[in-house]
């Protein structure tokens, strides 16, 4: 048996890493990249629930790796329809998103 | 011989391997924690897509140890397909355009299709499971029938889905190139 204090601590660690990458990166593609990074951590919190209360449910978790899913699609048409447009995946860039 | 099931002179048994969880646990999340930091701070996009992958494999690995399954296996074939698709459109764009042959050396087609038939082998496998009659730690343990129903529903409906999706892109590149 797993603690539950070690699963919420490696999802923290995993959620801060990616939020610095958020944060701190320019380049698209790697924003894109760390916010995935930070899903992975909250999918790891809920495990927590999973392991932690002996409940059997997977449902939550699965409804949450569609949120993730779909966040990575969305974030990479994005990003591709302004690569189409302006050349570049700099976010530093996004602010000339009209026509 | 040694037909006591408390025995544990044995080392490799699924006793011994279930007290080794906070281990292995650890281990797999050193794994995470590395490749997730590869994937934030590389300079170059293809490492970065790179670190992504592995950090959700060892994450699948982390939720297998934590007696979940159905996650684990889903985080692999969908979240991990997701990323490919990504690395096609994205990192190389110049060289993935939808499928067209002669273009490109990933025809995205193929990979949509390879990930299906991943999909629906790892379902069946997840369907045998569930009527085997469960010893120890099965997946049966931890999955209500009614529940396995409903998303064993959702798979193959998201299968159909993708199906149709790669007919349609198919069957349009077979016509935009009997007319060019």
């Amino acid at each position: 048996m797993i603690p539950a204090d070690h699963i919420l601590l490696l999802a923290l660690i995993q959620f801060t890493l990616g939020l610095l990458g958020v944060l701190l990166r320019r380049a698209g593609m790697i924003v894109l990249v760390s916010a995935g990074v930070m899903l992975n951590g909250v999918l790891l919190a809920f495990c927590t629930t999973i392991s932690g209360t002996g409940s059997t449910s997977q449902a939550d978790g699965v409804a949450f790796l569609i949120v993730l899913l779909t966040v990575a699609l969305c974030g990479s048409a994005i990003l591709y329809c302004f690569h189409r447009f302006r050349r570049t995946v700099s976010i530093d860039e996004h602010d000339r998103m009209k026509h | 011989m040694h037909d006591d099931p408390d025995n544990d002179r044995h080392p490799i048994t699924v006793k011994g391997l279930l007290k080794m969880e906070p281990i292995l646990f650890w281990v797999f999340g050193a794994f995470s924690l590395a490749s997730g930091f590869m994937a934030v701070a590389h300079r170059r996009p293809q490492r970065s897509t790179q670190g992504l992958v592995v950090m959700m494999m060892s994450n699948a690995a982390v939720l297998f140890l934590l007696a979940a399954p159905l996650l684990a296996i889903e985080l692999i074939v969908v979240t991990i397909g997701a990323v490919l698709v990504v690395w096609m459109v994205l990192v190389r764009p110049g060289r993935a355009k939808l499928g067209v042959p002669g273009r490109t050396r990933y025809n995205i087609t193929k990979f949509i299709a390879f990930f299906v038939t991943l999909w629906l082998s790892l379902v069946l496998l997840l369907t045998i499971f569930q009527s085997a009659e469960p010893v120890g730690r099965t997946p049966s343990d931890f999955l209500p029938q009614g529940e396995a129903g409903a998303l064993m529903a959702v798979f193959l409906f998201g299968v159909a889905l993708a199906t149709a999706v790669c007919l349609v892109v198919s069957r349009r590149r077979q016509d935009d190139e009997s007319e060019g």
